[in-house]
Parts: structure tokens; C-alpha cells; sequence
């Protein structure tokens, strides 16, 4: 889609137009004229050669920065994802991804929880992430925060396998004019404007708008359905940073969005029309200060014309404090949330009660007890939640952090945390309807007595420096299951019932090598086995247990390279591996189709030209090696598309 | 969009189909755009909101605190330059040249890199680069007593000894001062620096 350069007389103009970059001199002599205060307070973009510093956290985390998804071209938050060790990414339609942590992968993956800024964008209704929803800017994000394993200690419920929190750059970070302008194959239009600045010397604040069209011809969704598959999406957000005289600060963002998709020549035309907003607020108190103190609401709303809709408030409290060796967090929250469901995900589902209401609240304690001063620390608490169906749930998690002696940095760690995953309103009270036309399927029915399915999981960690620039991080866990879903049959219809248990392990390892400023090298093997089982049941059950051990691939693993080319030229490759799965069989899980899906081995390229500071032009393509297809018949075709950004 | 595709067969919903969604309504968004950002760089022409690096602060940061520290006096000569090495692989670039020759408590200021230990003589300041790490304990043995302040970037380094370390910390930089290690080097900081820092107990 080069023509979007060529034929568009406007993107030539832009062109033309920053002919003036500011001098580096002028920006040095500007800065030497700052005091130390001053200085100490600019916020800074680390400088790519940074190496990975080692993580404190007995946890199995991983930090995806803005610069590793300019360098992967990442257009989309799930394309930045894919460079996650461990992350399963698996992209189902041309704006639909499925993304989960340690198995469990499918459309409603429901045991990765996933924040923005500390607000929840997991939904309630049918569990798992709109992603689309959430295309934000990745100009916009200043980090994304993967921790593999349960986090429910810290965020409560349904953080069962894993935790994505995604942090937006602060208001101060972007000021000025910036552009970006992107087409291809797929990516068919991209186009980015923000604006920031600031207001007097306490305000900064940044608008940013987000159009896109998606386009894809003739893709396979069904070995007898294949459909064009387009969705036109519009995003308008804002965020404003506040520093007030105490030192304390406030945040307030939102969004508004829109969203137009259609399949035309599925069995039945299909239209998805989707709008919705956001507005958060967050008081923090003065980070120096003995004790933090920090208050956060928000109020999110979703409606998908003649489907549903849904809003969520939420109110969050939090304190920090340090007595003697303990630094103490704890706080409380609580969520109330209406909705209002007419028909479920394109018609297939309808929900009784149509309409609900419920409330979600929850109190929590953590301890990071330093048992020796800079070598062993141990970190404790439990998150105590309550909702109107499983009502109380016990979140509690002990991890250690051992430093170990010796010149090099190496750090050990061991958790032990139990998780639950409560059932979205689509497990408790959504059935699925008998089809009319094509062959028969089975009526499924809601279970309101659904209860919650748990996990109780030992990891053991180990991270460290090895020499200079070379950086390893492995991670191995247990996974012990209880009380997940499957489908027992009552009188010709089938019902939801926790009636599968079982265990997982496996074993995650990232490696990164650095070779002066010029050539990064980062790498990840992950294994996963999943042991699963039908409880002894009354009524028959739907045997899904297959389906469950092997949706996720078995082997995943990557290779990324980074190679700089003098100042303004970067090569980048990733290369990635996944093994087979077997369908997962989203439209209709209780007869799913039998079908296995290969392994594949596919790369990405991006070339990236930055002869400025105020100037960028990248080439992306994906999926390069051909034809692929994740956890579903859609079929990857090899991608293009070249991106230009300006910073006016 | 999102959502499964429909099972097949499930039944058709009524749906009003927009005509013409799609490719050129977007370019003429993007046309709009392109308008609306040409008529705000004419009229904000400021060019502000680059993003400053890490680096750029710590160049900056480094010739800054010389003052606030005090070397013995028979180390200072007037006509002497005053030499800032760099120990291994240089983070900083053309970045740090900026200040060659700037005067720095009435010295011209020499930005020297230097390769080995053995370069040392005549440093007053010397960053630790990240790729000397490991032969941290040397550089120390060698550096014995001697009144060369040493600055580093690279996290618990304060701890281990070096005297001014940067860290960042919530997108900023600030930095960290080990006293202990510079008095022993009979360097003395003053504490309207050591009132900007993290004091750190170290050895």
C-alpha cells in the first residue's frame, strides 16, 4: 500500500513540511541551563541500549517496552503481545485475537486478566478481552507488563494464569503534534493525530485520535463458511496529568469509540456495530511521603447494537506504608456493574435473565517482608472478594525472593498462590439456541449454580545476568485445577457443570544477548502439558478433556533480532514457532468439530528509516513464510504494510 | 468487530447493511487529518515535545554535580583541563562531547575514553560503563584512595561502592550517593547534593 505515500497528496505535503528539525546543540544547551531539581524531573525515554534490568518481583514477569514494539512494527496491543515468552497470541478474524497465558487459549480466554491503567478491560459477560476494543496507539503506551501465573492476590478474580498490565505514557511525555500513517494488505488504513501540551506548569494533557480499516478477502472461518471480513474502527482519547502544590498528582483519561464490522458473505450477512467509552480518574499522593495513598473510579460503558450492553463502575482504594522491615499494601475496591443482553455474539447466544445487575467487592492485604536486608525478601497477603453468586473467595499467595550472593546479579524465587476463576454471565446464564437450518446442534443451557473453578499453583523462578548483556529468565509451574468447566447432558439438553479437573506444568525460558549498541538478540522456548480429567458425574458428560490438553500448542518458541544500522537504520526479524493444537472449537463447544490444526513456523521483518528525531518511515510484513493458521481454520496470509510517523 | 463467526446455520438476524463503509471514507478521514495537523504546525511552529533520552540527562547531570564536590586541593591546577573519563563501551555518544572544553570549576573541561585501567592517570571523574561490571572489584583496587569520582548507571552499583549512580525511577532519572565511599577517596559531596539524592549506607 505504498500508494497511500504516493497518491495522497496530503501525506506528500506533510513532508514538505518538516523541513526544520530542531538542533541537537540547541536542545543540549537548553538542557545544561536546567537545574539539578529540574533535571531529575524531566521524564526521559530510555535510550534503546539500555540492557534489561534484572526484575525484584518473585514473579514470573516480562516488560514489553515502547521501543521492542516500534521495533516489531506492532500496529495492534496483540501483535506487541506475540513478543511475549509464554504468551499464546492467536489471531481468529481480521480484528479478533485470542490471547492467553498457559494454556486455555480460545476466543473467551477466561484466566488472563487484563488492565489498562489499572482499570479492568475484562468482561464480564462472556469473560476474556474485546481487543479490538482496545486498539489504542502504541505511540501512546509507555510499557506492557506480563506476569505469567496467578496475580489474584494483588487484582482479584480471573487473574488465574496471568496478568497484562498496559501503561500509558504519562500526559507530560507527549507533547506536541504527532502523525502516523499506515496501509497494507490487511492493515488497509492507518492513521494516527495526537496532540499534546501543556497547561500552565502543573497540567499536561494529550489528545489522540485513531482511525482504521481492516480488510480481508475470502478467509476461512468454518470449513463451509468463508466470508470477506471488514471492520472500519474509530478511536477518540484523552488524558490529562495533574501535579498539584503537594506533591500529589491526578490522572483523568477517556475514550470514546466506534466500531463497524462486517462479514458479507457469511451463511447469513453478519453487521457488528459497536460503540463505547470510558472515563477514569486516579488521585495519588505525594510518592515521597511515609504513606501513599492513592483513589481511583471509573466508569466504563459497551454496547453492540441489537446484541447488548453493558456498564461498569468501579471505585478503588489503596495504601502503602512501611513499618519497620514490612512494606504493607492494602486496600479495597468495589465494582458494580449493569447489563442488558438481547442476544449474545451474533445471535448465538440468549441469556435469562436478559437483563442484571450485580456487585463485586473486595479487600486485600500484601506484605513484602525484608527478611534480610537486600538478599531475601518474602512477600505475602490475600485478596478476600465477594460476589452475589460464588459469593466469597479466598485469593491468598506467599513468594520469596532470595538474592543470592556474589558479584553477578541472580535471583531466585518461589510462589505458592491459589486463584480462582468466577463464571461469566455467559457460563451462568447464557444458552446456546438449537440451530434451524444445517445440521442439528445440541440446546446448551445456563447454570446459575455454576460455581468457580480454582487453581492452586507452585512456580519456581530463576533470573540473571550471565555476563555483560546477557540476560536469562526461566520459570517453571504447577498448575493444579479444580472444578472447570465442562457439559453434562440432561434429557437431550446440555448443561454447564464443574465437572473437569486436572493439572498443568510447564517450563518458560527467555533469553536476551546484547553485542555492543548494535545488535540485540532475544530468544524463548516454552513448554506446556496439560493432564486433564473427568470428575465421576452423575448425568453423562461431554467429553472435552482432548480439547482442553491439547488447544494449546505443546512448544511455542521465538527469535528476535535488532540490528541497528548507523543512527537512522534498524533491520528486525522475529522469527517464531507453534506447535499444533487441536481446533478449539469456539462457535460451538459442545460439538466440536474434530479438527487439528498444523504446526507452523512463520516470520516477521521491519525496516525501519529514522533519520530524525521528528521523522520515521517503517515496512512491516508478518507471517512472511506463507499460510498459516492459529488455534482456529482462519487463515494467516503473508502481511505488508509501511508506516510513517511524524513528531512535528 | 468482534465476535465468533456465526455457527453455521444459526439463524439470519436482520441487519441493516451500511452501503460504501470502507476505503475512501477512510482516506478522506486521513485527509482531514492531514489538514487539520498541517493548520496546527502553522500555527504552533514551537516544535516541542521530542522526546529527551536518558542520556541526554545524565551528560547534562554529571557536569552539574562537579560543583557541589570538593577534591583535595593539590589534585587542582587552573591551567590543567579537567578530565572526565568514560571506562568501557561509552553510553553517552556525541551526546557528552556537547561539553568538551565547557568550564567546570575554572577548568576547562576534557572528556577522555579510555580502554584499561591503565589510562587512569590524571581522571578526575570516572563513569563506570555497564561492560566494566564484572571487573568491578579491580577498578576499586585500582581506584584505592585515590580522589577520582566515580559515577555509574547500572542498578546496586551505589551499594557496591560507586559513589554517584543513576537510577530511574518512574520514568526520571535520579540518583544515588554513597558518602562513605567518597570520603574514603577524600572527595567530600556537599549536602545540597546529597539533599536532591538517595543516601545510600554502603561500603
Amino acid at each position: 500500500m505504498l500508494h497511500v505515500l504516493v497518491s495522497n497528496p496530503f501525506s506528500l505535503s506533510m513532508m514538505l513540511l518538516f523541513t526544520s528539525f530542531s538542533d541537537d546543540q540547541e536542545r543540549m544547551d537548553r538542557l545544561a541551563q536546567l537545574s539539578i531539581e529540574e533535571l531529575i524531573s524531566i521524564k526521559v525515554v530510555s535510550a534503546d541500549k539500555a540492557p534489561r534490568v534484572l526484575s525484584d518481583s518473585a514473579a514470573a514477569v516480562f516488560v514489553v517496552t515502547r521501543e521492542d514494539m516500534v521495533r516489531s512494527g506492532a500496529i495492534s496491543l496483540a501483535d506487541a503481545l506475540r513478543l511475549v515468552p509464554g504468551v499464546q497470541v492467536a489471531r481468529i478474524g481480521v480484528d479478533v485475537w485470542a490471547i492467553s497465558v498457559r494454556g486455555f487459549n480460545e476466543l473467551h480466554a477466561d484466566k488472563l486478566l487484563v488492565l489498562i491503567d489499572g482499570r479492568t478491560i475484562y468482561n464480564h459477560l462472556f469473560s476474556g478481552v474485546f481487543w479490538p476494543r482496545f486498539d489504542l496507539p502504541v505511540e501512546d503506551v509507555a510499557r506492557i507488563e506480563v506476569i505469567r501465573g496467578p496475580g489474584s492476590t494483588l487484582w482479584g478474580a480471573n487473574a488465574v494464569n496471568g496478568v497484562i498490565n498496559i501503561i500509558t505514557r504519562h500526559a507530560s511525555e507527549t507533547h506536541g503534534p504527532f502523525l502516523s500513517l499506515a496501509g497494507g494488505n490487511i492493515e488497509r488504513g492507518l492513521g494516527i493525530f495526537r496532540y499534546g501540551g501543556a497547561l500552565g506548569e502543573r497540567t499536561d494533557y494529550r489528545v489522540s485520535a485513531l482511525s482504521q480499516f481492516r480488510e480481508q478477502k475470502a478467509v476461512a472461518f468454518d470449513p463451509r463458511v468463508r466470508s470477506d471480513d471488514e471492520v472500519e474502527d474509530f478511536h477518540l482519547s484523552f488524558r490529562v496529568d495533574h501535579r498539584f502544590e503537594n506533591e500529589s498528582s491526578l490522572m483523568v483519561s477517556g475514550e470514546k469509540f466506534n466500531s463497524h464490522g462486517r462479514r458479507p458473505t457469511a451463511p447469513a450477512p453478519l453487521q457488528i456495530d459497536d460503540r463505547a467509552a470510558y472515563l477514569q480518574a486516579r488521585w495519588q499522593s505525594d510518592p515521597g511521603a511515609d504513606v501513599g495513598h492513592s483513589v481511583q473510579v471509573y466508569i466504563d460503558y459497551f454496547k453492540r447494537e441489537r446484541e447488548f450492553d453493558w456498564v461498569v463502575y468501579d471505585l478503588e482504594y489503596q495504601q502503602d506504608r512501611q513499618v519497620g522491615n514490612h512494606d504493607l499494601v492494602w486496600g479495597f475496591g468495589y465494582r458494580h456493574i449493569e447489563d442488558d443482553v438481547v442476544r449474545g455474539l451474533a445471535g448465538g447466544f440468549e441469556f435469562a435473565p436478559q437483563k442484571t445487575d450485580e456487585a463485586v467487592s473486595n479487600l486485600f492485604i500484601q506484605d513484602r517482608w525484608t527478611l534480610r536486608e537486600g538478599r531475601l525478601f518474602l512477600q505475602w497477603g490475600a485478596k478476600i472478594e465477594h460476589n452475589e453468586f460464588t459469593h466469597e473467595e479466598l485469593q491468598p499467595s506467599a513468594r520469596l525472593l532470595w538474592k543470592l550472593p556474589g558479584n553477578r546479579e541472580r535471583n531466585l524465587w518461589f510462589a505458592a498462590s491459589r486463584a480462582v476463576h468466577v463464571p461469566s454471565r455467559l457460563e451462568r446464564d447464557g444458552g446456546l439456541m438449537g440451530r434451524i437450518v444445517g445440521p442439528p446442534s445440541p440446546t446448551v443451557e445456563g447454570n446459575p449454580q455454576l460455581d468457580s473453578s480454582d487453581l492452586i499453583a507452585a512456580e519456581i523462578g530463576y533470573r540473571t545476568l550471565l555476563t555483560t548483556g546477557f540476560w536469562l529468565d526461566a520459570s517453571t509451574f504447577y498448575h493444579d485445577y479444580d472444578g472447570l468447566v465442562d457439559y453434562e447432558r440432561d434429557r437431550g439438553r446440555f448443561r454447564r457443570v464443574n465437572a473437569m479437573k486436572g493439572h498443568s506444568s510447564g517450563v518458560e525460558l527467555a533469553l536476551e544477548w546484547h553485542h555492543g549498541k548494535w545488535w540485540r538478540l532475544a530468544g524463548s522456548l516454552n513448554y506446556l502439558n496439560m493432564e486433564m480429567e473427568l470428575e465421576d458425574w452423575d448425568l453423562p458428560l461431554r467429553d472435552l478433556v482432548d480439547f482442553v490438553e491439547n488447544g494449546s500448542p505443546e512448544i511455542q518458541a521465538t527469535l528476535r533480532s535488532y540490528m541497528n544500522f548507523g543512527r537512522a537504520w534498524q533491520l528486525d526479524i522475529t522469527g517464531r514457532y507453534v506447535d499444533s493444537v487441536v481446533h478449539a472449537a469456539l462457535a460451538n463447544p459442545v460439538a466440536p468439530p474434530p479438527l487439528s490444526i498444523d504446526a507452523y513456523t512463520t516470520f516477521d521483518m521491519h525496516v525501519g528509516y529514522r533519520p530524525s528525531r521528528r521523522f520515521e518511515l517503517s515496512l512491516v510484513g508478518r507471517d512472511l513464510a506463507g499460510e498459516n493458521r492459529e488455534i482456529t481454520l482462519y487463515e494467516h496470509e503473508p502481511s505488508g504494510s509501511v508506516e510513517l510517523k511524524i513528531w512535528f | 468487530m468482534n465476535g465468533v463467526p456465526p455457527p453455521p446455520g444459526t439463524r439470519p438476524r436482520p441487519s441493516t447493511v451500511r452501503e460504501g463503509m470502507g476505503w475512501w471514507r477512510w482516506t478522506l478521514r486521513v485527509g482531514l487529518f492531514c489538514l487539520l495537523v498541517a493548520m496546527v504546525h502553522l500555527v504552533a511552529q514551537t516544535g516541542a515535545g521530542e522526546p529527551i533520552t536518558d542520556a541526554e540527562i545524565k551528560a547534562t547531570l554529571l557536569f552539574k554535580f562537579v560543583p557541589f564536590v570538593r577534591w583535595p586541593k593539590t589534585t587542582l591546577g587552573d591551567e590543567e583541563p579537567f578530565v572526565f573519563c568514560i571506562l568501557g563501551e561509552d553510553p553517552f555518544g556525541e551526546v557528552i562531547d556537547h561539553y568538551q572544553g565547557r568550564i567546570v570549576k575554572g577548568r576547562a573541561l576534557e572528556i577522555r575514553r579510555v580502554a584499561s585501567l591503565a589510562e587512569l592517570e590524571g581522571c578526575d571523574m570516572l563513569f563506570i560503563s555497564a561492560s566494566e561490571i564484572e571487573k568491578l572489584d579491580t577498578i576499586f583496587t585500582r581506584l584505592e584512595r585515590r580522589p577520582i569520582l566515580t559515577v555509574s548507571d547500572q542498578a546496586g552499583l551505589g551499594e557496591r561502592g560507586v559513589m554517584i549512580n543513576f537510577f530511574e525511577a518512574d520514568e526520571t532519572i535520579r540518583f544515588e550517593i554513597n558518602p562513605k565511599a567518597s570520603r574514603k577517596a577524600g572527595l567530600k559531596i556537599g549536602s545540597q547534593l546529597l539533599r536532591l539524592a538517595k543516601v545510600i549506607d554502603g561500603t
